[in-house]
């Protein structure tokens, strides 16, 4: 008996063990199904933040948001603003016109990106059948909407023609899917704009800073319009934001400050972040500033963006009544160039310390030599506009900095750039651009030398350039001002060299300009190439002309 | 005298009469020869049965004994089958010895038993224990390379314990992952388990490479099997071994990276070719190169700080081994301890086993094999935001240029924006690891009736990682003491993982012979339970860098997260085998198996094989030619395997993720989404594979050859083929893709002998051809850097611009088809081929490049011995095989985050333009390898290494009686001594692919060694 039983009970065990049923059903542990998904508000809500998650960084700097910082600080880099000196970053590329659409793995590639516009669309399919307080669930739709169309707004605006996606489709439908014309791609973004406007909260405040407002979709809808010249519609739609309560922050150079960015009354709408976790954090400011301060300096402003800046005295520094002074070119000078930019000579006070030191490209020895290498700016200038205070942040590239991607002043400049284009001059227009002007210490706009639509059309072009500087806007109106041939081609120069006293900051000039790169401009470049991998997978898109 | 002592007297006497009778001596004379040539054979050991008594022959194969007159002889050799012969009181006895090459009864372990390799027909590689032993290697996955046709084995990474190397058999079978299944003992493991395995502990090595032999362990053998036998106990009184090697090892090449005055020189040229000025004037240059200024001027020796380690290595091991009738023993443990070329970089490795085999009664016995492994790996960080790697160390150490000073005057670390890589290593950071595996199986074999046995077994394993990486906060200053930057912020991240996997296996196993008809079946269920959980914690911000445990931090800013998943498979399995005489051989193998990882209409695939041998050599009409041809085997076998093993542990359930969280006024709201695309109809892979074979004996077998074709289809291959952007989530995973692999193996081996010279050549060479044959509908190829996967090629293949030679002059440029490719084209630059003519360089002119997967790998074994002396030789290598290296591996033009080695030295110039190396860039990139990679930079990476070199010495029996042990033995052993290769100078040919100055490199070991046999 014995002999059996050992055996026996092995096999009784045996089979035990192996006859479990659902011995081959596993599902994950950490994941949710959407059959028990939208049961109420709180999936709604987490449904709806996942929408606000929806654009992975491109370049990875800053965490996922419903637009992304990354944008903001490098698109001019792309733009006569500045040098985008890593060509691994991908702007180089689209500044000296050498994109092409094989350049992978780049910049160029991650923007032709459907998940944040896959998350919109999942919400608004299932949001429906969700139980839930009705107006609540409408102001959540409005939102989704909003972060759609903003998102057509960015590629269409990048790659002209891009697939319009409304539903989610499945891998053989994507693989298909053709391109969209602009127009139409437009026409949608307006008409969700506008169907989103009036369910949307009017201000959001406290605990809701951050979420899409009613200001956001108009203001966004009035600058397609603008981009678009259907200046009519432009301006009702800005005048309707001018009734919001929105106001100028009263210090320019405080505007981006951390300590100001939940209460500031400027703020139309911002990318949010959080300090920590990282994963939510904003990391970009930290390639600003230079090598010795911390950054890596990747945006390097050029000497272009520097002589747009008028002189304190309100005339542009070619004007020989200006009292411009070539040989002390940042003297007396419109003050926000000194809060945009760093020039050689210009005062910082290094984090962790009280004491200012003078920024000093030039000297061989200074850490902060233009030719070194070392994370310095092969232009001489630094960007400064996300970081006038480095002790305001603990860590450059974990930092809580909100990302503005609307905000009053464009609404100001805006509308009256819209105004001077169809040609209806009026006190209005003057008022809005003097309301720019004043609040960074300006004068008021010379009414006797800008008296024209084309006098005018030059001040509020130069006006845009220099308040957004490092915004992310000046790509765009190069594009739809179709003036890339004159500002984007040729040789882009830095500071000129010279020497830098390291006690008084005083700088003295005794050499050339610095030749940054030569630039070679074509029309093709007035859109971004399709990349070529997606071109590869779907036969049926086509390439934009000339690449 | 009382009748006790009486009796006592008696009895001794009788005892004593026994004695002399039953242990009468005799001394015993005679010769030991070979039974295949006639040759006397030295060294032979001949042993009393059953006692300690025994001596070698001598030179002459002469032996002289004293034995008793009705004892045993036993007389053992390597390479030949040991023989007992009884005295029965005879004065000589002369003794033939048949090479072990010819026995028959040679098994080979294949899946779920033993069978004879005469009667095998299926392609079946093997690996004694003498074939890997003795050699400085970490691990047993690098023991193996080159020791076996089919079988390639990539090994590229010095680093202790990051030196596993990779494994593939039969080429890369499909595009998720292609390691091979490993089988322990019973046990079913993963490859990187081999490393656990102490290399002395194993007993025999089997790889299954053809389809219909591998298909026995069916759901996981698509990559084929590499089935490991530990040494098992044998009967006899125990013995107890002793090892121990001690080695230093040294990189095998590092690049050549130029003074400071070079990097200088050329960074100036770079910045003139991209219309700049130089940076430094001759007089700095005449600085930099005379060191009279080294504080202002220096001249940084990066690498020769950096690979400072003392490369010590040392490994010890005690075996005990031994067993009575019923029950056998095998027990070891060992110890291994390896220090890296450079510092705070260890592995250790702690290894206990214990084989036990017992047998209940005739009918019933059990075995219980189980073995733990421990270990502990260090290795620095580095402060760098985001990327705290020990890669990132040995990056910026391959980049920092000796332009930049380690330390200023003033004892502050010189830096360049991304840090010191010096100071990372010498500062507190670390990062610590602990692995745990414990594996263990128990079973029984039970015969139920004559024949038919069930083997019953359940295997357990549990691998455990503990991981603890603490980075530190490092403030730089400037030269005049004012501070540079922000400190990083210094931080500790620890992970606890675990994988668990439970096999219950149970196995119905019959033979029966009918005359000359042999039958064998199997039957078997088997099934596996994968639990995989892991749980992670970060905290940031420590209060200085003294302390690192989590709890030291604040918990702003803390993080934690935790995964899971579970994995089940289900297999019913059978074969039979049928030889008629052991000269018509004939097997079928079935299996159905079962995954979680797919959809219940998804799940089961059926997947048979067969093979059929013949064995010509003993047909009669083979007769004539037998003196010639001992043996002559024909097998051809035919298979499909199943492959589930992918990423994705759920691919067919569609699911919304957590973690898609967003700020709203500084406080993050927890989001949810669809992220991944799933797909409800993902099924089995397959693989069918073909092999024909044969094997042959020459030369009475001292000449054997084994030569294999095969031509293994993969179809249905289970990838996340890239989909277009407008679907939004990540690719689903798909049937889509299909891969071959055909080519062909030969294993050639010669014993040979001239009186005490005993020498053993073998040599094995494999050709094997990769290539895509279907992408899913789409087809579109994958493109990644240099590398592509395209339909037509090899898996991965270089990618890129066919070189045709320099521009010479502006004319030549304007005359070519425009180039613009990232900076404005100009003499010196790489001229492309246009190769759709259209007057463009682009994506459209690039053409295959070469593979980085070797289509021909060899190796070739030289084996001598003289009396007490054995040398060996072992060569290995690769053919047909291309690299290429880009960024800092290469070198790059810089005065800070980069420098260049010496291969840049004879780039175009205005003044230097009768070269083929173009002119040297900073930003430009159309001449950059990594961004534009061409024909110029691929090169061909094939090599000839002298794997190990060995000189061993045993110590003559005279001397070992004396100190009453039975073998000693000493050794040098030098591993991957010598490389014979043309690809580029500095960087190691088996570097992997694209390699750009992350990886740690390869190293040489010299080691000397002692082995003893108690």
């Amino acid at each position: 008996m014995k002999k059996i039983l050992i055996p026996s009970i092995l096999i009784v065990l045996f089979l035990l063990s192996a006859c479990s049923k659902d011995f081959l059903n596993r599902v994950p542990p950490d994941a949710l199904s959407n059959a028990t998904l939208w049961t109420d508000a709180a999936d709604a809500t987490a449904a709806l933040v996942g929408v606000y998650n929806g654009q992975a960084d491109p370049l990875g700097y800053c965490g996922p948001g419903w637009a992304s910082g990354t944008e903001i600080a490098f698109f001019d880099g792309m733009s006569d603003n500045a040098y985008s000196q890593y060509p691994w970053d991908g702007i180089q590329a689209f500044g000296n016109g050498n994109i092409t659409p094989t350049l992978t793995g780049y910049y160029a590639a991650n923007l032709w990106n459907y998940t944040a516009i896959t998350r919109c669309n999942y919400f608004l399919a299932n949001i429906g059948a969700c139980p839930m307080d009705a107006t609540l669930k409408a102001q959540m739709i409005a939102q989704v909407r909003f972060i759609r169309a903003y998102q057509y707004f960015l590629m269409s605006q990048l790659y002209g023609a891009v697939p319009l996606v409304t539903t989610n489709l499945t891998p053989a439908q994507a693989n298909a899917s053709v391109r969209t014309p602009k127009a139409d791609i437009t026409k949608f973004i307006l008409s969700e704009l506008a169907a989103a406007a009036p369910d949307l909260e009017t201000t959001s405040t406290g605990a809701d800073v951050g979420h899409i407002t009613q200001g956001a979709a108009l203001a966004l809808k009035a600058r397609v319009e603008l981009f678009e010249a259907d200046y009519k519609d432009c301006i009702t739609d800005y005048q309707a934001v001018m009734k919001l309560g929105y106001s100028l922050d009263p210090s320019y150079s405080d505007l981006f400050r951390i300590q100001n960015q939940y209460t500031n009354p400027e703020i139309i709408a911002a990318v949010q972040y959080v300090e920590n976790p990282s994963s939510n954090s904003n990391g970009v400011i930290g390639i600003f500033p230079s090598n010795s301060m911390g950054g890596w300096s990747s945006i390097n402003p050029l000497q272009s963006m520097v002589d747009c800046y008028e002189m304190a005295n309100g005339k542009v520094i070619t004007d020989p009544t200006s009292g411009y002074d070539p040989t002390h070119p940042y003297t007396n000078r419109d003050p926000r160039l000194a809060a945009t930019i760093l020039y050689p000579g210009a005062p910082y006070i290094p984090s962790g310390s009280t004491t200012p030191l003078y920024y000093d490209p030039l000297d061989p020895s200074s850490p902060d030599y233009y030719q070194s290498g070392n994370n310095t700016s092969p232009s001489g200038y630094e960007v400064v506009k996300y970081t006038s205070h480095l002790s305001d942040f603990d860590n450059l590239f974990q930092s809580g900095l909100n990302m503005t991607i609307i905000r009053y002043a464009e609404v100001l400049l805006s509308y009256a750039e819209a105004k001077i284009e169809s040609n209806q001059i009026d006190g209005t227009v003057y008022t809005a651009i003097n309301q720019v002007r004043n609040r960074a210490g300006m004068p008021n706009v010379d009414q006797t030398v800008y008296n024209s639509q084309s006098t005018l059309r030059s001040l509020i072009r130069r006006e845009r350039r220099v308040e957004f500087a490092f915004e992310g806007l000046r790509y765009f109106d190069i594009q739809r001002w179709a003036i890339g041939s004159q500002v984007m081609n040729g040789p882009v120069y830095g500071a000129r060299l010279g020497t830098v006293n390291a006690t008084t900051g005083q700088y003295t000039i005794t050499g050339d300009s610095i030749k940054v790169e030569t630039r070679l401009f074509a029309t093709k470049n007035y859109l971004w190439p399709v990349p070529q991998s997606e071109i590869n997978i779907n036969k049926a898109l086509t390439q934009n002309p000339g690449f | 005298m009382n009748n006790f002592y009486k009796k006592k007297i008696y009895l001794t006497g009788l005892l004593l009469l026994f004695w002399v009778v039953g242990f009468a001596q005799v001394k015993v004379t005679g010769v030991v020869k070979g039974s295949d040539d006639g040759q006397i054979l030295p060294g032979v050991s001949v042993k009393v049965k059953g006692s300690d008594a025994g001596i070698s022959t001598d030179i002459n194969g002469h032996f002289s004994i004293n034995v008793p007159a009705d004892g045993v002889l036993t007389f053992s050799f390597i390479g030949y089958i040991s023989q007992d012969v009884p005295v029965d009181g005879k004065p000589i006895v002369n003794v033939k010895l048949v090479p072990s090459t010819k026995a028959l009864n040679e098994v080979v372990v294949v899946g779920y038993g033993t069978q004879k390799k005469a009667t095998l027909t299926g392609a079946v590689a093997t690996v004694s224990a003498a074939q890997i032993a003795d050699r400085p290697v970490t691990g047993l996955t690098n023991a193996l390379e080159g020791t076996m046709s089919g079988v390639t084995i990539i090994s590229n990474n010095g680093q202790p314990g990051r030196d596993e190397g990779s494994i593939n058999i039969r080429g890369i079978g499909t595009l998720n992952n292609t390691d091979p299944m490993v089988v322990i003992d019973g046990v079913i493991s993963d490859t990187y388990d081999m490393n656990n395995v102490n290399p002395e502990d194993v007993d025999n090595i089997s790889v299954l490479k053809d389809a219909a032999s591998a298909s026995i362990y069916g759901n996981r053998a698509a990559n084929g099997v590499i089935v490991i036998t530990t040494k098992k106990g044998k009967k006899g009184s125990a013995q107890i071994t002793y090892s121990d090697y001690f080695g230093k090892q040294k990189p095998t090449d590092l690049p050549d990276y130029l003074p400071s005055w070079q990097a200088a020189t050329l960074f100036n040229q770079a910045k003139i070719n991209e219309g700049g000025t130089a940076v430094y004037t001759p007089a700095q240059i005449e600085t930099f190169k005379n060191g009279s200024d080294p504080v202002n001027y220096p001249n940084t020796d990066w690498l020769g700080l950096f690979y400072s380690g003392s490369g010590f290595v040392q490994n010890h091991y005690v075996g005990v081994n031994g067993g009575n009738d019923n029950t056998q023993y095998a027990a070891s443990l060992g110890y291994f301890d390896q220090d890296g070329i450079t510092p705070k970089t260890n592995s250790q490795r702690y290894t206990a086993r214990v084989n036990l085999t017992t047998k209940l009664n005739d009918r019933l016995s059990f075995h219980a094999d189980l073995s733990y492994t421990f270990q502990p790996f260090t290795e620095p960080q580095a402060s760098y935001p985001g990327v705290p790697a020990f890669s990132q160390v040995l990056r910026q150490i391959n980049r920092i240029s000796p332009i930049i000073p380690d330390k200023y005057p003033n004892g502050e670390y010189g830096h360049i924006s991304d840090g010191n890589p010096m100071a990372w290593i010498n500062s507190p950071s670390y990062n610590d690891q602990n692995t745990y595996n414990l594996q263990g199986i128990m079973g029984a074999d039970w015969e139920i009736v004559k024949g038919l046995h069930f083997e019953p077994s359940l295997a357990y394993k549990l691998d455990q990682n503990q991981n603890n990486d603490f980075v530190s906060s490092i403030q730089y200053y400037n030269p005049d003491g004012s501070l540079s930057g922000q400190a990083n912020i210094s931080n500790a991240n620890d992970l606890y993982s675990s994988l668990t996997i439970v096999t219950p296996q149970a196995i119905l196993d019959y033979s029966l012979n009918v005359g000359d008809n042999h039958f064998k079946a199997l039957a078997g269920y088997s099934q596996e339970f994968d639990g995989y959980y892991i749980l992670e914690a970060y905290r940031q911000g420590f209060f200085n860098n003294s302390l690192s445990d989590l709890a030291a931090a604040p918990v702003t800013g803390q993080t934690g997260t935790q995964d899971s998943y579970q994995l089940g498979l289900k297999s019913y399995f059978g074969r039979v085998n049928y030889d008629y005489k052991g000269k018509y051989l004939l097997e079928g193998d079935i299996r159905d198996d079962g995954s979680s990882r797919f959809a219940p209409s998804q799940r089961w695939g059926l997947f048979p094989g067969g093979s059929a041998g013949w064995r010509a050599s003993e047909e009669d009409f083979f007769a004539p030619l037998k003196s010639i041809v001992q043996e002559l085997k024909f097998r051809a076998s035919w298979g499909e395997l199943g492959n589930q093993n992918i990423g994705s542990e759920y691919p067919y359930i569609a699911t919304v993720s957590a973690g898609q969280n967003y700020p709203f006024a500084g406080t993050v709201a927890g989001g949810i989404s669809p992220v991944n695309g799933a797909n409800a109809a993902v099924t089995w892979e397959t693989t069918k594979e073909t092999d024909l074979g044969l094997d042959a004996g020459f030369l009475n077998n001292k000449l054997t050859l084994t030569a294999d074709y095969f031509i293994k289809n993969t179809t249905g291959i289970l990838s996340a083929i890239p989909v277009a952007a407008t679907y939004g989530l990540t690719p689903p995973v798909v049937n889509s893709s299909s891969v071959q692999d055909k080519g062909w193996e030969l294993a050639l081996a010669y014993h040979g002998r001239a009186n005490a010279f005993t020498y053993n050549i073998s040599g094995n060479v494999s050709f094997v051809s990769n290539v895509v044959t279907s992408l899913g509908p789409s087809a579109s190829p994958e493109i990644s850097g240099a590398n592509i996967t395209k339909v037509g090629l090899p898996i991965n293949s270089f990618w890129g611009y066919q070189a045709t030679g320099i521009f010479q002059t502006a004319a030549q440029v304007s005359a070519h088809a425009t180039q613009n490719l990232g900076g404005p084209t100009a003499p010196g630059d790489l001229i492309y081929k246009d190769q759709d003519g259209n007057g463009v360089i682009d994506g459209n002119d690039k053409i295959y490049l070469g593979s980085n997967f070797p289509k021909t790998t060899f190796g070739l074994n030289l084996n001598m011995g003289y009396k007490g002396f054995d040398l060996t030789g072992f060569f290995q290598g690769a053919a047909n095989v291309q690299n290429i290296i880009t960024g800092a591996e290469l070198g790059t033009n810089s005065n800070a985050a980069g420098k260049p080695t010496a291969l840049l030295l004879n780039s175009w110039s205005p003044t230097n333009t009768n070269t083929n190396f173009p002119r040297l860039w900073i930003n430009y990139s159309q001449n950059d390898p990594s961004i534009n990679p061409s024909s110029f930079w691929v090169k061909n990476a094939s090599y000839v290494r002298l794997k190990n070199l060995q000189f061993g010495y045993n110590f003559p029996k005279k001397l070992t009686d004396a100190l009453h042990i039975q073998k000693l033995r000493v050794y040098y052993s030098g591993q991957n001594i010598l490389t014979f290769t043309s690809f580029y100078k500095g960087t190691d040919p088996e570097a992997p692919a694209g390699e750009s100055g992350y990886d740690y490199p390869q190293v040489k070991t010299n080691s000397i060694g002692l082995n003893v046999t108690f």
